[in-house]
């Protein structure tokens, strides 16, 4: 199989500048969703009135989903628009 | 510590002794398979040539990922603790993208530079210390005896289930029941394939049991939802769960987010650099297959979690509420319903009581796939990480150290007696614990992984240094490794409280260190900083050399 042309400069300096943004939404997701984010919504064990459901689905459950959701998308933006495109290394 | 599995509500009889059987007539197959394929070199026994495609190298990582602890481990502590620890799931797409942000250049360089373990690369980029060189090998033994052990351990709780009606044996004056027969079986049968094919088999066998674990997890959870009424049914009773266990941090009050951030970013990349990974990595055919690796693991293995496992315990959580004790010092603790025995048992239990209760004698079949699914879990981790020692004692320690002029054909005797006393040991080590309440070391699995991490995680600042940043130094990387190996076994039964005592302020704030973030994560802090302090005034690395192993990364 004939190896793909290497990429032209602009191209692999946009890759860089997507990479950068797809670490910070991932980055993001580790931070809103594990991280200091669940603060704010992690219902208080002392307050009945708390909201500890949405959609009939524990909060801090669909927090988890929802964030898992964007650490997911970001590695499949990452494989699908980067490093499936970088050049080939030869070994 | 005596048998703490309930009373069985049904017996598996034959049906489990027939799937058993099977199964492990399939995995000494591969095994053969595995050996007949073989080439009689070490670079074939311990990496089967560099060339596993994706397949294999997926299924091979993450069955190596999805030990006794994921399966037992882990639901045990959502048992315990709640929503709050569902978010330990997201720890695994930070280790899934590392797969390939790490695993690249650690593939390419180790192609071809012929690397076979850790210790070749770090000590060879750090000027090829035989000092630094046993220092990782000591880090992978501390990550590879207690997940060995643990594995045992669980196929020992799964025997005392599928098998209840055992007859205990007595074998030079000691009894021998369905746990130490257990134990003893996994651990012989996982010693043989991993000794006679090496990574070919392990890897094959991996393919076999991640494949079985993902069906078991969807099969288990599958059962829970339908047993308690459908996903309506299932939200409507976690409703009535009290609301600690439906916030951080969780009713024991260890979960803050702090902590659970720190290990989804260290203990994920902990698990990674550990040595049995590691090899994986080296054993990849090309770059696409480890991106491929990469993308799946992230999406496949916190669904499977989040949408499979940890539903089965939080169903458990429902069915048979943990006790809370709170001491007179105001710590509280949760203790397993008195059905389950231990928290570490949810799974088992709860496959066992409802799938059967909701599709008759073929839920009497799932169960022991499920079970069996369990066992896998247990068999593909402890075949990884023997196989990984095995190939560290050889390549760290004898060749290097005891026998440097040793032939291929010695070594290769050498790696396999490493595994055979490796499994005797962490086998008799299990059965201690089984038999010694006080053996504190071997309470419970998931304490057990978090310590084993923890160790594989000093690993990482030298990783990341070779890798991305080349400014650390040979006094340096050693020194940082062995402060953090320090801070972690502060953490652990092993330290006298004499010592901790006397180290006072240190170890006042070690533990609160442990309090806040993940144990891997406080060592590596202090890891990083004596790293970098000591390589500031420590003889740089050769340039050229360190040019030409960066070249060979690229």
């Amino acid at each position: 199989m004939t190896p793909p042309p290497p990429e032209s400069p602009p191209s692999q300096a946009r890759f860089r500048h997507l990479g950068w943004w797809l670490l910070g939404l991932f980055l993001l997701a580790v931070i809103m969703g594990p991280g200091p984010g669940i603060l704010l919504v992690n219902p208080d064990p002392a307050d009945p009135e708390a909201l500890r459901f949405v959609f009939g689905i524990p909060l801090i459950y669909a927090w988890t989903v929802f964030w898992f959701g964007v650490e997911a998308v970001s590695v499949a933006l990452a494989y699908f628009l980067i490093w499936r495109k970088e050049p080939a290394t030869a070994d | 510590m005596e048998a703490a599995v309930p009373e069985p509500s049904l017996s598996l009889g034959a049906v489990a002794l027939v799937v058993l059987v099977i199964y492990l007539l399939v995995l000494l197959s591969l095994g053969v398979i595995g050996y007949l394929r073989s080439r009689n070199t070490e670079e074939d026994f311990y990496l089967a040539g560099r060339g596993q495609g994706m397949l294999v190298t997926v299924m091979t990582i993450m069955a190596t990922f999805f030990s006794s602890a994921a399966i037992l481990g882990i639901p045990g502590q959502v048992y315990k603790e709640g929503t709050a620890f569902m978010l330990f799931a997201m720890n695994l797409p930070c280790a899934g993208a590392c797969i390939y942000l790490l695993g690249s250049k650690i593939r390419r360089i180790g192609r071809r530079r012929s690397y076979v373990t850790q210790g070749d690369m770090i000590s060879e980029y750090y000027g090829d210390s035989p000092v630094l060189r046993l220092l990782v090998a000591l880090i992978g033994f501390l990550y590879v005896l207690p997940y060995v052990i643990m594995q045992i351990k669980a196929g020992g709780y799964l025997a005392q289930v599928m098998f209840p009606e055992t007859r205990p044996l007595t074998f030079l004056g000691r009894t021998y029941g369905a746990f130490e027969l257990g134990a003893s079986a996994l651990s012989l049968v996982t010693m043989v394939y991993v000794l006679i094919g090496g990574m070919r088999s392990v890897a094959w066998t991996d393919v076999l049991q991640g494949f079985l674990l993902i069906l078991g997890m969807v099969l288990a959870s599958f059962a829970t939802i339908k047993s308690l009424g459908g996903f309506g049914g299932f939200f409507e009773k976690v409703r009535d769960l009290p609301p600690e266990a439906l916030a951080l941090p969780g009713p024991s009050g260890i979960f803050g987010p702090w902590k659970l951030m720190t290990i989804c970013l260290f203990a994920s990349v902990g698990s990674l650099v550990q040595p049995a990974q590691w090899i994986r990595l080296y054993a990849a055919r090309d770059d696409q297959t480890l991106k491929r690796s990469a993308l799946i693991f992230s999406i496949v293995l916190p669904a499977c979690f989040l949408f499979g496992i940890m539903i089965v315990a939080l169903g458990g959580r429902v069915l048979y509420p943990p006790l809370v004790e709170t001491a007179a010092d105001g710590g509280v603790s949760v203790l397993a319903h008195p059905y389950i025995g231990e928290t570490d048992q949810v799974v088992i239990v709860m496959v066992k009581d409802q799938l059967p209760a909701i599709l008759g004698s073929l839920g009497v079949v799932l169960v022991a796939v499920i079970l069996i699914a369990v066992l896998a879990a247990s068999m593909s981790t402890a075949d990884s990480n023997l196989h990984a020692l095995s190939a560290v004692f050889t390549r760290d320690v004898y060749d290097r150290l005891l026998r440097p002029k040793s032939s291929e054909r010695e070594r290769a005797w050498v790696g396999r007696i490493a595994i055979v006393t490796a499994t005797l040991l962490a086998l008799w080590l299990v059965n201690q614990g089984h038999h010694n309440e006080e053996f504190k070391p071997l309470k419970l699995i998931a304490d057990l992984m978090f310590a084993a991490i923890a160790f594989s995680t000093q690993l990482l600042p030298a990783t990341i240094d070779m890798l991305f940043i080349r400014k650390g130094t040979k006094a340096g990387v050693m020194s940082g490794m062995v402060a953090g190996i320090f801070v972690v076994f502060l953490s652990t039964p092993f330290i006298p409280d004499g010592v901790k005592s006397a180290l006072g302020p240190v170890f006042h704030f070690a533990k609160t260190g442990f309090t806040y973030l993940d144990l891997g994560c406080a060592g590596f802090l202090v890891n990083v900083v004596v790293f970098a302090a000591v390589s500031v005034f420590t003889p740089k690395l050769d340039s050229a050399r360190v040019q030409s192993l960066a070249k060979d990364m690229r």
